[in-house]
């Protein structure tokens, strides 16, 4: 207990970065899997754009890059994130990393939730006059709704987990602080501290996810 | 002139696996159908006439041929035109098709916002459809608080919200009782004699196009093999081909191998 008193500072700084890199994350990774899983959704076959050669190109493009393990991916991505945030590292470079890594997995959530909107149902919409750009924003998305939040509620706490080897690229956060002052300085009471905050963290998202899912689906 | 009109239309799918066969769904397929008729269609399951229907509002593309609804030629039209044709004919479902996510308020406005109806207009109309199908208490439900009959009713003044001249009914009833059907089909009578709606019905209940319609076609394997006045059909069958134990109404039928389903015409297709 000795040992973690006087890092308390650091571990709420540390719990803030956590929060800061997540957030930012889902904001970005989170439209842009939007934008991504839309895609793949609308171009698929007997869907409201359907464009195989489109398609075809958005799947192969999220099954190269969705299964890399995040640490080799921030390494590799490393240069692009340099050349497009001007910096290699810190919690800047971990962002845009976080976030093009998070966009691919999130396209396939987003894809698959609206795949669960009964065909009917845009259908009618289609018989109604309504253009296609208009089903796919005031009805595919608020049809998906409740299972949609539940799928990004899935995500910020996986964003939580690989924001963690932030520490790699000179990043803050619980990893670098569990690490650094737990790990390393043989203090495991430290990284208990860091754990049990994440655990806090991953329970209150968990809690405000299945609560607006819940009034999504009114039930 | 009719106001639907189909001449030769042919709607192929390609076949589902390498080196099937193409199915033709619709096949050489001449239609008129006359404003202020209810036109009854009945066939088996797999008849083309879904199909059919979907071609009307260009849900689906023709092959071939030509659809006129209201003198304009469907198959040429632009997404835009298409947009605007289909605000003039409503549609029902057999699933009715409700937006979940919309109240029975939202579900009815939503033809309506797309049709760039003013706000205020939206809300008269809205109460005003929901009067006359009878569900004016239900506005602010949601759809999976409603019974068959009532999410059926909801499709009715959604379908009609953009006051349509044609209303496609693909199987409206096949998912209701036999009580609830029977006021669904009146409703939809309404619909017809009170705003002069032209009504497809689609069916393979023999009772649906008894009470409702007022000419019938029989179509089989894409095409139409039979039609005319309900009357007519029923009573002079032209391929007198029935068991004694059938009613006339099952005459109309072709018959099919293994098939002697009879009764009231052919439930248990769908
Ligand atoms: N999208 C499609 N792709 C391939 N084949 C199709 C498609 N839609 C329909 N068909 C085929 O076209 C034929 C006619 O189908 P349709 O749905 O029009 O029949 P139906 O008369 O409405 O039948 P039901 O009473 O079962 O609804 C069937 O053989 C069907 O398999
Ligand atoms: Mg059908």
């Amino acid at each position: 207990m000795d040992d973690l008193i006087p890092l308390l500072p650091k571990l709420w700084e540390a719990s803030y970065e956590t929060l800061y890199i997540v957030g930012l994350s889902l904001i970005f990774g989170g439209l842009g899997g939007l934008i991504l899983g839309l895609g793949l959704y609308t171009t698929r076959s007997n869907s409201l754009f359907s464009n195989r050669p489109v398609f075809g190109v958005l799947n192969v493009l999220v099954n190269v890059f969705r299964p890399i393990p995040f640490i080799i991916f921030l390494a590799a991505a490393q240069p692009l994130a340099r050349f497009v945030t001007g910096t290699g590292i810190g919690n800047t470079a971990i962002i845009f990393t976080l976030s093009l890594a998070a966009a691919f997995g999130i396209s396939r959530i987003v894809e698959q939730n609206l795949l669960t909107v009964q065909p009917g149902v845009i259908e009618a919409a289609r018989s109604v006059g309504a253009s296609r750009s208009r089903i796919m924003l005031t009805l595919l998305i608020p049809e998906a709704l409740g299972p949609l939040i539940l799928g990004y509620t899935f995500i910020v706490v996986a964003l939580v987990d690989m924001s963690a080897v932030a520490g790699y690229v000179g990043g803050g956060g619980l990893g670098t602080f569990a690490i650094q002052y737990g790990y390393r300085q043989f203090h495991p009471v430290v990284t208990w501290a860091a754990v049990l905050v994440i655990i806090v963290i991953v329970q209150l998202v968990q809690f405000l996810g299945n609560y607006l899912a819940r009034k999504a689906l009114r039930r | 002139m009719p106001l639907i009109s189909l001449r030769d239309v042919t709607k192929s799918y390609p076949p589902s696996q390498r080196g099937g066969a193409v199915v033709h769904a619709v096949e050489g397929l001449n239609l008129d159908i006359e404003a202020g008729d209810i036109y009854g269609i009945i066939g088996y399951s797999g008849a083309g006439k879904s199909t059919l229907v979907r071609l009307i509002n260009a849900l689906e593309n023709a092959t071939s041929g030509s659809i006129l609804v209201d003198g304009d030629e469907v198959t040429r039209m632009k997404e835009g035109e298409l947009r605007r044709l289909r605000l003039g004919i409503g549609m029902i479902f057999q699933q009715f098709n409700l937006f979940n996510s919309k109240t029975v308020a939202g579900n009815v406005a939503y033809p309506l916002e797309v049709a760039k109806t003013p706000r205020a207009d939206i809300a008269l109309r809205v109460a005003e459809l929901l009067d006359f199908v009878g569900l004016a208490d239900k506005a602010r439900n949601y759809p999976e608080q409603l019974s068959g009959g009532q999410k059926q009713r909801v499709g009715i003044a959604r379908a009609l919200a953009t006051s349509p001249r044609i209303l496609l009914a693909d199987e409206a009833t096949s998912a209701l009782d036999p009580e609830t059907t029977h006021e669904v089909l009146e409703l939809l009578k309404r619909v017809n004699t009170e705003f002069g709606v032209t009504i497809v019905v689609i069916t393979h209940e023999m009772d649906v196009i008894q009470t409702l319609a007022t000419k019938v076609a029989v179509m089989d394997g894409g095409r139409i093999v039979e039609q005319g006045d309900v009357f007519d059909v029923f009573s002079k069958p032209k391929e007198r081909r029935h068991s004694a134990s059938c009613r006339p109404s099952c005459r109309v039928f072709p018959p099919r191998p293994n098939s002697s389903r009879c009764g009231s015409g052919i439930r248990g297709a769908s």
